[in-house]
């Protein structure tokens, strides 16, 4: 009862405080009601669905901002330096046509090959060193290969097809950079969560596990709900807390990399259709770019003028960047399942090997070092 | 890709760590607590291996099994003793980095194989070294080289699969070892600095002078003054500090005191060593309350209180919290054994009750025992100093949890920084109640008994410990519907003997997790960016003396490079081609410094990620995402 008398006591108090701040705030100003507009509006951007949000649009914002001053005000000097190339060779092959009266093959394929081979060694070094690419930079930043340049930037995948020439682009980039990978940072860790609930609950659910042993219970309605924070008593795992054991408390790795290889293998089936790539191909551009190692060999859409100029490649390229943004969502739920498993696995794994002192509930063995200091 | 450990349930594990000895100084004045990594209340199953712990990080689970293994005792034959070295070994630094290096190695091998036939001839000679830093640049992707052969293709995909964890593993290891050396050598360099103010201002003795027993008159302590350009910051505390809150029977007779320990002179005043006399108040309350508070107390913290019959809950458990309103709400109180005088038969019998003797308890020792101590104070005037029935536990001298009193003891680092007039805690309206607070002048006070409790709970405990202080300032502030005339609270740190806020207790004594288990400060967000920038700008100068190229554009391949987007268009050595020697040197120094950057990447990432994530906590505090 003393205890109830304290609690009134105390809510009371804070009811006091929290008056005084009330009657502070009726006279509030414009100002302060902007700032607090303005901090509901933050705060919905920083829960999950303004997260997405936010890093879609940042991801267009980026799109525009390349295509302006790398694809209007773009750098054009390697195509510029490979057309005086080539109008130098066609000149050069013209005069040996001229030169040779008849029309001998041998002679005429010999000079012509070498003619050929200095042309090659000219452009070459354009590409490599120059990045030359066969088309001109406003065609080549179309707003969806820049979608995809600023997606590549930002989940530091990296393609590398398409790469500023200007300073100012150079500089975009870093400041993009920076500012880009702690918002996917903190995209991947908010949506994995979340992705991770659902999946673990899908899971629990439909393994018909105890739903109790990760943090739900069953409310009078029948729904699952979870636990409040306040309520939940750690639990130490059973040892050897595998299947039919102890309860089950994590998903098992293998479901968590069966996600991923679906989600990869359903990316590559699309892409060999659109691109004409071999499935393992469009797998290993799936891959390659989920793990965000980027090397750029297979990119979808043309960034050099090829025979066949389809309309589709820039809904195409739209549909990567979303297939993308999805997957390392997936990775980062994915990520955040596997933790959990592989730290109970390593600490069985130390515990068998009778490194780890079992600390029990009641007791209290001293670790090795404590009074180390 | 890095990921960064979610640090909140991180740090809410470490909160319940023991503490133990206070560190010695590194910014400035303040102190900081190191927290044990391993410790006697740690249970390394429940938090410490927390949920969140990132794939990075795991990693850390490395360093405590390294510790037990090489510190504890080793079980089973020499058989398994060595296997246990080897894998101690291989989870070293030295064996991880052995080990990133031999997978490098035998990838560069493999791939060589595999993609032999693609090459053209003319490359032929340098593909061993090219597939060799095709593998170093996997993370990062340059994607000059990439595989052409289906075989290749699919080895590729297995070999990031294996590879990219054990990178991240490697890195986060480097990253730790490199981490503690930067905050060692940042605390050396710092504390020089610091040292040297410390001397010109710091003037308090932090030893008291011990009195010679049998002098008549006690010295005066003197007052602990901080140094004055301390400043405490809501991010600077670390922890709570040992309360003591005066429970003082205004009308109580005077009763002979009885010494704890054996006295030199009974009748003296003066007493063994002491630390700075704090500044007690009078706070009245009645028997019921006081008792309620020492069953509490005693409750929470497992405290044997005779007298006292604690019902035990089942939901106590050292490593929780659990609210106050948990606690059992009523406590069966018993007689004491001895008393004195004929028991007032109006309010029960406890140890708070007039015929009660002093006592003192001490909590267990897995507790880092709290220490509840009753005294008896007397008269005094206010020229006396302060004396106090030496209690045992004022001599013992560190904060150390494991031992069962309490860390009261002016010679070592005060585990709380005192408040000042200008820093975070103001002298409320208590301060105006009780008129004086000038240290070493004690207001009049009739006689009556002192509860005081001093803790060396660890983070959790202390909240709790505080709110209870709480409570008792609440009580005392009339929430009982009635105005007390001589009510006032106020709860000194009886280390500094300065008082302390009693509002703010609970509430602003937020136990703020410590740093990273083996370190003791935090080395500043700034100066870890502009290490990390002056890196980048080193590696800008090399590359524009080695390849030649623009500052601007070494230094975007710099932070390409090490952001690990890596797009190829900038590659050392590329330029010239794979064949000559100087390419191959230079494309070596390229992926050494790709690799050190990477470990100066993870490094920075170690060295703030705490301070990162308090301050994004503090911003979702203020946006309103997160409650308090």
């Amino acid at each position: 009862m003393q205890t109830a008398y304290a609690r009134m006591v105390y809510d009371r108090y804070q009811r006091n405080q929290r008056a005084d701040g009330g009657r502070a705030r009726r006279r509030a100003t414009l100002a302060h009601l902007l700032k607090d507009a303005c901090r509901r509006l933050i705060a919905f951007l920083f829960t999950q669905v303004g997260v997405c949000g936010l890093v879609v649009a940042y991801n267009i914002m980026g799109a525009f901002a390349f295509r302006a001053i790398e694809g209007d005000y773009g750098d054009a000097a390697p195509e510029e330096a490979a057309l005086l190339l080539r109008e130098d060779a066609v000149k050069r092959l013209w005069n040996i046509t001229a030169r040779l009266n008849i029309l001998e093959q041998t002679q005429w394929r010999q000079e012509v090959t070498r003619a050929l081979e200095d042309f090659q060694g000219d452009v070459v070094p354009l590409v490599k060193a120059k990045g030359y690419r066969g088309v001109l930079p406003s065609q080549a930043w179309s707003f969806s290969a820049a979608l995809m340049y600023s997606l590549s930037v930002y989940t530091t995948i990296g393609y590398g097809n398409l790469t500023p020439r200007t300073e100012w682009g150079k500089i975009a980039t870093i400041l993009y950079a920076i500012v880009g990978m702690p918002l996917m940072l903190l995209y991947m860790s908010n949506v994995g969560e979340v992705l991770a609930h659902i999946f673990k609950f899908i899971y629990f659910r439909a393994c018909s596990c105890d739903a109790g042993s990760m943090g739900y219970y069953r409310s009078g309605s029948g729904n699952l709900r979870p636990i409040p924070v306040t309520a939940r008593r750690v639990e130490e795992p059973k040892e050897g807390g595998k299947k039919g054991q102890g309860l089950r408390r994590t998903v098992p790795i293998t479901y968590c990399l069966m996600v991923i290889a679906i989600y990869v293998a359903c990316g590559g089936a699309i892409f060999s259709q659109w691109e004409r790539w071999s499935l393992l191909d469009a797998c290993y551009f799936s891959y390659i770019s989920l793990s965000t190692i980027g090397f750029g060999d297979l990119v979808p859409g043309r960034t050099v003028a090829g025979k066949n100029e389809d309309e589709e490649v820039e809904s195409q390229q739209i549909i990567v960047t979303v297939y993308l943004l999805v997957g390392s969502a997936l990775v980062a739920m994915c990520f955040n399942l596997m933790q959990e498993e592989t730290i109970e696995n390593l600490k069985t794994f130390w515990r068998r090997l009778g490194c780890l002192r079992k600390n029990s509930h009641s007791g209290n063995e001293e670790g090795p070092s404590v009074t180390g200091g | 890709m890095l990921f960064i450990p979610r640090a909140g349930r991180e740090q809410k594990a470490r909160r319940r760590k023991a503490i133990t000895q206070p560190t010695t100084c590194l910014r400035t004045e303040q102190r900081w607590f190191k927290c044990q990594w391993l410790s006697a209340e740690q249970s390394p199953s429940s938090q410490a291996w927390s949920r969140q712990c990132s794939v990075a990080s795991c990693s850390s689970l490395t360093f405590p099994a390294l510790r037990w293994m090489k510190m504890g005792e080793h079980r089973g034959s020499g058989l398994v003793r060595g296997l246990k070295m080897v894998i101690t070994f291989a989870f070293s630094h030295l064996g991880l980095c052995a080990f990133v290096a031999a997978y490098t190695v035998a990838g560069a091998f493999l791939f060589r194989e595999l993609e032999q036939k693609n090459i053209l001839p003319h490359y032929d000679s340098s593909t061993h070294r090219a597939a060799l830093l095709r593998d170093l640049h996997n993370i990062t992707g340059y994607g000059h080289i990439s595989p052409r052969t289906r075989l290749g293709k699919m080895v590729t995909i297995f070999y990031a699969i294996i590879g990219i964890p054990l990178m991240l593993l490697c890195l986060t290891n480097i990253g730790d070892a490199m981490a503690s050396s930067f905050r060692f050598m940042y605390r050396r360099v710092c504390c020089v600095c610091c040292n040297r103010n410390q001397e010109a201002e710091e003037e308090s003795p932090l030893t008291n002078p011990t009195n010679s027993s049998g002098s008549g008159e006690a010295v005066e302590p003197a007052p602990y003054t901080p140094p004055p350009k301390y400043k405490p910051s809501r991010r600077n505390m670390l922890i709570s500090p040992p309360i003591s809150a005066t429970i003082h029977r205004g009308s109580d007779n005077p009763l002979k005191p009885p010494m704890l320990e054996p006295p030199s002179n009974p009748s003296s005043k003066a007493s063994t060593p002491k630390p700075p006399r704090p500044l007690h108040a009078q706070l009245t309350l009645n028997d019921i309350e006081a008792n309620r508070i020492v069953a509490e107390c005693a409750a929470y913290t497992k405290t044997p209180v005779p007298g006292m019959i604690i019902p035990p809950s089942p939901e106590h458990s050292q490593n929780e919290c659990h609210d106050y309103e948990m606690l059992p709400p009523t406590m069966h109180v018993s007689l004491p054994a001895t008393s004195r005088h004929t028991p007032d038969p109006s309010t029960p019998s406890t140890p708070l009750s007039k015929d009660a003797p002093p006592a003192e308890w001490t909590g267990p020792k897995e507790n880092g025992g709290p220490h509840i101590v009753i005294e008896e104070h007397f008269e005094r005037l206010p020229s006396n100093s302060s004396t106090r029935p030496g209690s045992p536990a004022l001599t013992t001298s560190t904060h150390h949890a494991s031992s069962m009193s309490l860390a009261v003891s002016s010679s070592v680092s005060r585990p709380w920084p005192p408040s000042t007039p200008g820093g975070l805690m103001p002298y409320a309206n208590e301060a105006e109640e009780a008129p004086q607070h000038i240290p070493g002048r004690q207001p009049p006070r009739s006689p009556g008994k002192t509860l005081v409790v001093y803790n060396t709970l660890s983070g959790d405990a202390l909240l709790e410990q505080s709110k209870v202080a709480r409570r008792m300032a609440l009580m005392n502030k009339g929430g009982f519907g009635q105005a007390r005339q001589d009510a006032t609270t106020v709860f000194t740190d009886p280390v500094s003997g300065q008082a302390v806020n009693g509002d703010m207790l609970g509430l602003s004594y937020r136990p703020i997790p410590p740093d990273t288990s083996d370190a003791d400060n935090r080395v500043p967000i700034p100066i870890v960016l502009a290490f990390v920038a002056s890196y980048l700008g080193v590696g800008a100068l090399l590359f524009t003396w080695l390849e030649g190229w623009s500052l601007m554009d070494a230094g975007y391949f710099c932070f390409i490079t090490l952001s690990t987007i890596g797009f190829g268009d900038f590659v050392p050595g590329k330029s010239l081609g794979y064949e000559t020697q100087e390419a191959q040197i230079k494309l070596v120094t390229g992926s050494l410094y790709l690799m050190f950057g990477l470990a100066v990447l993870a490094m920075s990432f170690n060295l703030v990620q705490e301070e990162v994530v308090i301050k994004c906590k503090a911003f979702a505090l203020w946006i309103g995402l997160m409650k308090e």
